[in-house]
């Protein structure tokens, strides 16, 4: 079983299809933001595929440090 | 053996309290429990006061019993449900059996009667002798949202200022977010983390209506601390330190939001926020 939060941050009152928010693995602790829910969807295809948890655990690290400088500033 | 030495100590700790160990005490309307459980931030377990030691190596399996029983509303919970939780991988009578001898060795790792109950293959901790900060966490923001549709009354600020307070207090950090991630702890986690969100949101919502800007203020950076991604925060927080007269804090902050925005989600602050940061130059 593969366990996902979505959390929605933004909605297009005029379009039902775009939608702003984060994608968070929960096995992998990752995190993704989308655009739509056409992106959503993608995502969560491409997290079937191979060699996923190696790309995703770096992408997280440096999402994580680039949040944490915003932070601070 | 180390079950047993905690259970011991445990056992001379009660022997040192009064029978009922919960009773009233004189003078409080304070229930006290002899077992506090705390999962908002960290996992501890304090028993008649005295914390126990958790790092044991054979505590931990009766312990995840523990917090997915907890994870799971603690009141009523499907054997069945518990064991898919902790052994998914284990089927049948084997987790069956599981399930039996990690109850008893939690229960006899705490010694307090009547602390665990199973019947009918459905267990529950007894909300009478164990108090959990995460259950005191939800009833309190479901009361103070019952609260916050009669605010107005000066009497009712009040009591929505004191419960805010004891939310902030108690909500030292997601429900059991040192833990490893389990797929049994997300919907409490999320549904806390959600309420005390809104929470801030609509406590510092009122404390704008009345005039309380320094405590909306807090609130709304409180609730920032918690998702920095709600762009409705930075908003309401802008607005807060404009009325206040900080211009410069009500400028840091949007630039923070647009920052973040950039850098999280590749976009620009909504047409309101920048509405919000134009009205600043006036």
């Amino acid at each position: 079983m593969e366990n996902y939060i979505v959390r929605i941050y933004r909605r297009d009152e005029n379009d039902p299809e775009k939608v702003t928010g984060m994608l968070e693995s929960v096995e992998y602790e990752t995190r993704e933001s989308f655009h739509s829910i056409n992106a959503l969807q993608a995502l969560l295809t491409e997290h079937s595929g191979p060699g996923r948890r190696q790309r995703v655990r770096t992408d997280r690290q440096e999402t994580t440090h680039t949040a944490s400088v915003a932070l601070l500033k | 053996m180390g079950v047993n030495l905690e259970s011991r100590r445990i056992r001379r700790l009660q022997q040192q309290q009064p029978v009922s160990g919960w009773s009233r005490t004189s003078g409080s309307s304070r229930v006290d429990h002899p077992v506090r459980i705390h999962t908002l931030g960290r996992f501890a377990v304090q028993v008649y006061s005295h914390p126990m030691g958790l790092s044991l190596a054979r505590q931990q399996r009766p312990l995840d019993l523990l917090k997915a029983l907890i994870a799971l509303g603690g009141r009523e919970v499907h054997a069945e449900l518990l064991s898919q939780a902790l052994w998914p991988d284990t089927d049948g009578d084997a987790a069956q059996n599981a399930f039996d001898v990690t109850l008893h060795r939690l229960r006899r790792l705490f010694d307090i009667k009547d602390l665990f109950i199973l019947r009918d293959r459905r267990l529950t901790l007894n909300s009478n002798l164990a108090w959990v900060d995460a259950w005191a966490f939800e009833r309190l923001v479901n009361h103070s949202e019952r609260l916050l549709h009669l605010v107005g009354d000066p009497m009712i600020g009040r009591q929505v200022a004191r419960c805010s307070e004891r939310l902030l207090n108690l909500y030292q950090g997601a429900f059991l977010e040192r833990e490893a991630s389990n797929a049994w702890t997300l919907t409490l986690r999320e549904r806390l983390r959600s309420k005390l969100l809104r929470h801030m949101q609509d406590a510092g919502l009122c404390w704008e209506q009345d005039g309380n800007w320094e405590r909306a203020i807090r609130f709304y950076r409180k609730g920032l601390e918690v998702d920095p991604l709600t762009e409705e925060l930075y908003q309401r927080l802008i607005i807060a330190y404009r009325a206040t007269g900080r211009r410069a804090e009500a400028i840091r902050t949007f630039h923070r939001c647009r920052l973040i925005l950039a850098d999280q989600f590749q976009i620009a602050p909504s047409q309101q926020t920048l509405e919000l940061f134009h009205s600043l130059k006036d």
